[in-house]
């Protein structure tokens, strides 16, 4: 049992993650069974999706695999699977259509007390809001001090067989119906699109949690307005598709502003290819009702200044901006680092009694002529095993000739 | 438990496999293939960044599709900022 509840520490925040965008909702991670008294735990995860949009006939299907072994210092996770996609458009009476296996995450992870250090394919989250969400082949180590610092140093390389945004885990090959998007980059060979960061990271509240129980059980009072964490950020990415290489460097920080309010604020400045300010923001609401019901609202902005630095008329246009960031606004418009400036805005209602969920989003281009995308979607999970999701997106965008509507159902069944 | 694992794992994969054969065999739809216009491509590489099959490789700076193992399914199209991509019937 305590080997289970290692893992599921460990394997948990993964899941978070993913969830945390509309892209890659996998919860392989999050659903894994041990294996008779072993060290090991495994899982399966089946995914099929049907949609419509713009008289196009979807269908997609998945087929995950998850083994773990673990003990108190030391975890090995493999996840992989096959994958299925067919696509008919009924306008331009062309079908295509595929199946093909993948490897999304195969590492080892090892704690001590010299910090946690994870290495091989991994999905890494950098502790800042803006830089890296992206499946990479490398290492990352990560150390608390008890003073309140958190290091967090992560490097590695990406290719597009396993990015997030990349063949085999996303579903941007279903709606892509803006012509000629502006695609991050990606490597098709190991070493060809990489990546390098280094998080400092400060909670200030630290030394309060460290003296908080005086024996007295009086609550210590606590202002307003609370940085929970303050930070520095050095990132860079390079490779022999990548010239120049891009580094950024900038401050992040995480406050709580009370009664569930939560600001996100981040200010980079990337110089290389495309020197100029990036800034983006988001804000967060979280509200429990008294019938056990959560609603939490966000907003977010992401936007650059000069970040073209001129050099848009240039022949080279490899680099337009980080690559990695996986921000994906919008189930069909999936807005990145190259579409901004953009904001996303969002309500999600959870019935835990019912298993349902309720979200609504928002996402829009803050230029002349944007393109905007209205999402909807229900979900309900059957038996804790089954989750059913239905989704419709609307999209107004000036560089198509009608506003398409999109339909979707998906089912993840997990066992 | 070993042998349900296995189970598992063989369900999945026929589900794989034959989810896409039945759909595939139920469509009266073409398929097509798609090619470079060689003095557009400015050899950026996004569309060797999207394709799922390796179809696409650099021949002396510019983008090359190969016909073979190309299945139509136009991501290419649209990442190419050039427009330098374009689709052809299979049946020339």
């Amino acid at each position: 049992m305590r080997k289970e509840i290692i893992s599921l520490l460990f394997l948990m925040p993964l899941s978070i993650s993913l969830l945390a965008q509309w892209e890659c909702p996998s919860r392989l991670g999050g659903s894994l069974r041990q294996i008779g008294e072993s060290n090991f735990m495994w899982g399966v995860e089946l995914t099929g999706g049907a949609g419509y949009i713009s008289n196009s006939l979807i269908f997609n299907q998945m087929s995950l695999f998850g083994l773990n072994y673990s003990n108190a210092r030391h975890t090995i996770y493999i996840e992989g699977g096959f994958k299925t996609w067919y696509e008919g458009d009924y306008d331009l009476r062309i079908k295509s259509s595929t199946i093909f296996p993948g490897l999304r995450e195969a590492f080892y992870h090892h704690t001590n007390s010299l910090g946690s250090l994870t290495l091989g394919l991994q999905s890494l989250l950098s502790d800042d809001l803006y830089l890296v969400n992206e499946r990479v082949l490398g290492l990352s180590h990560k150390k608390s001090f008890p003073c309140g610092l958190n290091i967090n140093l992560f490097t590695g390389t990406v290719s597009k067989h396993f990015a997030r945004n990349g063949t085999f885990c996303n579903l941007a090959y279903l709606y892509d119906i803006l012509p000629y998007i502006n695609q991050p980059l990606l490597g098709e060979s190991l070493g060809q699109t990489n990546l390098a960061g280094l998080t400092v990271g400060y909670r200030p509240s630290a030394k309060d949690d460290e003296f908080s129980d005086d024996g007295l059980g009086v609550e210590k009072s606590r202002s307003l307005v609370n940085i929970e964490t303050v930070g520095l950020v050095l990132y860079g990415e390079f490779g022999s598709w990548i010239k120049p290489p891009a580094v950024m460097g900038g401050v992040y920080a995480n406050i709580e502003i009370g009664n569930g309010y939560g600001l996100k604020p981040e200010l980079l400045y990337a110089a290389g290819g495309n020197a100029g300010l990036i800034y983006c923001a988001k804000f967060e609401k979280s509200s429990m009702w008294q019938n056990a019901h959560r609603t939490v609202f966000s907003a977010a902005y992401y936007g650059t200044f000069n970040a073209d630095n001129g050099q848009s008329g240039s022949k080279n246009k490899n680099k337009s901006s980080n690559s990695f960031s996986n921000i994906l606004a919008g189930t069909v418009l999936r807005f990145d680092t190259p579409d901004m400036p953009f904001y996303m805005l969002s309500v999600k209602h959870t019935i835990p009694k019912l298993k349902t969920h309720l979200k609504i989003q928002y996402v829009g281009q803050t230029k002349t002529n944007p393109n905007t995308e209205l999402d909807m979607e229900i979900g309900k999970k059957f038996f804790n095993k089954l989750l059913i999701n239905a989704s419709y997106g609307y999209v107004n965008s000036p560089e198509l000739l009608s506003n398409p509507n999109l339909f979707r159902l998906e089912m993840r069944f997990n066992f | 438990m070993k042998t349900k694992f296995l189970k598992s794992i063989i369900f999945a994969v026929i589900i794989s496999a034959t989810s896409i054969a039945i759909l595939d065999s139920c469509e009266v739809l073409d398929e097509v293939l798609y090619a470079v216009n060689e003095p557009k491509c400015n050899g950026c590489k996004k569309c060797l960044s999207v394709c799922p099959q390796d179809a696409i490789s650099m021949v002396d700076g510019k983008a090359v599709i190969n016909k073979e193992e190309c299945i139509g399914c136009g991501r290419c199209l649209s990442s190419c900022p050039e427009k330098a991509i374009y689709a052809i019937p299979v049946s020339e």
